[in-house]
């Protein structure tokens, strides 16, 4: 896993902590939108996620955008979205 | 509570319903859809009729967070068969519906004019698409974004196949996903219909959130951990081909290829320019992959991957190893909007004519149907899309194209209830046929076959602990095939309904049985079903598919068997040399089959008696007016 795949969401800058992304490990699936929603909602709805994926269909490539609602999942260990990331393109800094 | 909306294209009137009263009896998608078609549909409504319906459905777990939760249903009169078609595609379109507010959609009628529907933030609305009309579906995606300013909703759409009501036309979703089966492409281009487009803000909420979310962890690693899963993220299904793999060859004329499916391997595609692995929506096994081919003769093709039919269709059974070529093969018959296995068994079979002189260059506008032509092949699949010369044969699917050919031409057609052949060893594995035969949407695989057959690990004590059959792992034994195939066409039912992939399922190896479903769709739904409950709503749907055929098309024992070549000339190399589906097997098989079902024996139709046990009563009656009810004694 190397470092520079890793970007930094959009919105992120001013946080401490950086929820970092690998978009070329990513494979767009999204289940972190749902984990996100799930824990600021306790229901499924990617536009309640502070995180969102977006699929380029011309070119395969993978955007990434972080909202400021991100708080890195207080209640746990790690933060939701990374643990249910199947193929670890999450991570924080 | 989710929503339906009912869309008269002919009237352009919409009506928003709630859509639980058909939800708890069949479940979602594939289950509600069959019980919407089986009640408004009539016997003498065809299937590019405005009084036929379309019924797009997800089930109760899409868009949840429940593995592979991305799955869309259609279900409409098959173009190809008359009778039904269930068709499965997976994508994002599916929750995003979900986010719109919908749980299905319903389309009647016809347009006036070319339109699209556009589903926003639960909005429907009908739109012009004339400007996209003629278009190919990848350029009518980015046509619809570009107008909508938005790149970010999610679009299923037909291309020029559908527009020319092609039979094995189909519908794309996010460019590359396919509902494929029956035509139902034509179905569309018949409303005058060109694409769904459909944008959502809502949120899916569930019964028992924490159970709920807990039980997507539990299953979520033990896919993770699955040989299966490991399976299908290396190479998607085309990992399963080596050079022992059976592949059909020219026609069927073979069922092993030999050294030469060696270069079609995973290892073959990976080296054209895999750029990424990719997954449909909140799938954990990413058995997609995305192409961007810089060198060689495709160079400048960047698109989604494929599965194993489309190496068997353009590549085995074809005679042509090329993994470029059946990129741009599948990449071709995503643009135009046609299914790979209908448009590969017209090929096949136009070949072989060709091959053995029945079709000469007069017949096919010059072009020399030498097996192994590449351009011939891509000439061919632009013909059908436009009916063009040759072409406009071939889109009658091969079942009809034969009949109009002629004789000699129809005992190299393979067909199975009017539907194209595309499927691998079918002579070697018994139960694997049986399902493709039976399957209630004309021929294929994804109905009642299981994928056990040759399986390693699913021994003797693993077969009798999920199914009850200790012969599920053996290919070439008729023993217990019956009963694995009834208790897949129950499953794979369900699985259909509830909306998720059915690569996350039993079908693959070793993943999600039916108790674990149960429990999802118990905490989904608030209500407590066990697997046997949602086992006989399985079976209730497999019966509603086979009533709406015998009443349609009256479809009995006679349609239940496999092309003659499959039942007369075994695979003559490889590891299965010798083998083929002897006829009077395959009629002690259907017998069993029949028997396990409680269908009768001799006509292959329903009984009084299973659909009474079944609570059917308003399909026993329409069987029992139409004279094709068997009643017991």
């Amino acid at each position: 896993m190397t470092e520079r795949n890793f970007r930094v969401g959009k919105f992120l800058k001013n946080h401490e902590r950086k929820l970092l992304m690998s978009t070329s490990r990513c494979t767009g699936c999204r289940s972190c939108e749902l984990a996100c929603s799930y824990h600021h909602q306790k229901a499924f709805g990617p536009s309640d996620s502070s995180i969102r994926i977006f699929r380029n269909d011309k070119n395969g490539e993978i955007e990434y955008v972080l909202k400021e609602t991100c708080d890195l999942c207080p209640d746990k260990n790690i933060p939701f979205c990374i643990s249910v990331c199947t193929r670890r393109a999450l991570r924080i800094q | 509570m989710g929503k339906m909306v009912w869309v008269n294209l002919s009237t352009r009137n919409i009506a928003i319903m709630r859509s639980s009263i058909y939800n708890k009896r069949f479940i979602g998608g594939r289950g509600v859809g069959d019980w919407i078609l089986f009640n408004e549909v009539k016997p003498d409504t065809l299937p590019l009729d405005p009084g036929n319906l379309m019924i797009f459905g997800t089930g109760p777990l899409t868009g949840t967070a429940a593995p592979s939760s991305g799955r869309l249903s259609l279900v409409t009169k098959n173009v190809l068969s008359g009778g039904i078609v269930f068709s499965n595609a997976g994508g994002h379109f599916a929750p995003e519906l979900k986010y719109a507010g919908f749980d299905h959609i319903i389309i009647s009628g016809r347009a006036s004019s070319p339109v699209y529907l556009f589903i926003d933030y639960g909005k429907v609305e009908i739109k012009d698409a004339s400007f996209i009309w003629g278009k190919d579906v990848w350029d009518s995606e980015d046509a619809i974004k570009r107008e909508l300013e938005d790149n970010r909703v999610q679009v299923l759409s037909i291309g020029p196949a559908g527009e020319n009501l092609v039979k094995s036309a189909c519908i794309i979703v996010n460019k590359g996903r396919a509902l494929g089966f029956g035509g139902c492409g034509a179905v569309m281009g018949s409303k005058n219909l060109k694409a769904l487009v459909v944008r959502g803000n809502r949120s899916v909420k569930v019964a028992d959130p924490s159970g709920f979310i807990e039980e997507c962890q539990k299953n979520l690693r033990k896919i993770n951990r699955s040989i299966g899963t490991k399976f299908l993220r290396k190479g998607g299904t085309i990992n399963k081909i080596g050079p022992l793999f059976p592949l059909p060859v020219r026609n069927y004329q073979d069922g092993n290829w030999g050294k030469r499916s060696s270069k079609v391997t995973e290892i073959g595609f990976k080296k054209l320019g895999e750029k990424r692995r990719l997954a449909c929506f909140n799938c954990p096994i990413n058995c997609s992959h995305y192409y961007s081919i810089e060198k060689g003769p495709y160079a400048g093709l960047n698109c989604e991957g494929l599965q194993i039919n489309a190496v068997r269709g353009f590549g085995s059974n074809l005679d042509i190893p090329d993994p470029g070529f059946i990129l741009e093969c599948n990449a071709l018959c995503n643009k135009m909007g046609l299914h790979v296995d209908e448009v590969s068994a017209s090929l096949g079979w136009a070949f072989e004519c060709f091959e053995k002189k029945i079709l000469t260059k007069k017949d096919t506008d010059g072009l020399e149907l030498e097996w192994g032509r590449k351009e011939v092949v891509i000439e061919l699949i632009k013909k059908i899309a436009y009916r063009d010369g040759f072409g406009n044969i071939l889109a009658e699917g091969v079942q009809r194209a034969a009949q109009i050919v002629g004789e000699d031409s129809k005992k190299y057609a393979m067909y199975i209830k009017g539907t194209g052949v595309n499927e691998g060893n079918m002579r070697a594995k018994k139960a694997w046929a049986l399902g493709i035969v039976t399957s209630t949407r004309g021929g294929g695989h994804l109905c009642g076959s299981p994928n056990s057959e040759g399986v390693k690990n699913v021994t003797p004590e693993i077969g009798q602990k999920r199914y009850g059959v200790p012969t599920a792992g053996d290919s070439v034994t008729y023993r217990g095939k019956a009963k694995l195939v009834v208790w897949f066409e129950k499953y794979k039912a369900l699985v259909d309904s509830l909306g998720i992939c059915y690569f996350t399922s039993y079908w693959q190896n070793n993943l999600l049985g039916p108790e674990e479903y149960a429990r999802f769709f118990s905490k989904a739904t608030g209500k407590s079903f066990n697997a046997d409950d949602l086992f006989k709503i399985g079976q209730q749907i497999l019966n509603i598919e086979k009533a709406f055929n015998t009443l349609h098309t009256g479809y009995s024992r006679k349609d239940d068997f496999p092309p003659d070549r499959l039942m007369n000339e075994p695979v003559k190399s490889g590891p299965f040399k010798g083998e083929r589906l002897e006829k009077s097997c395959w009629n002690d098989l259907l017998d069993k089959y029949y028997t396990l079902q409680s269908w009768d024996m001799k006509t292959g139709w329903q009984t009084d008696k299973c659909l009474s046990d079944l609570s059917l009563n308003e399909v026993r009656v329409k069987l029992e007016k139409a004279g094709r009810l068997i009643i017991n004694d």
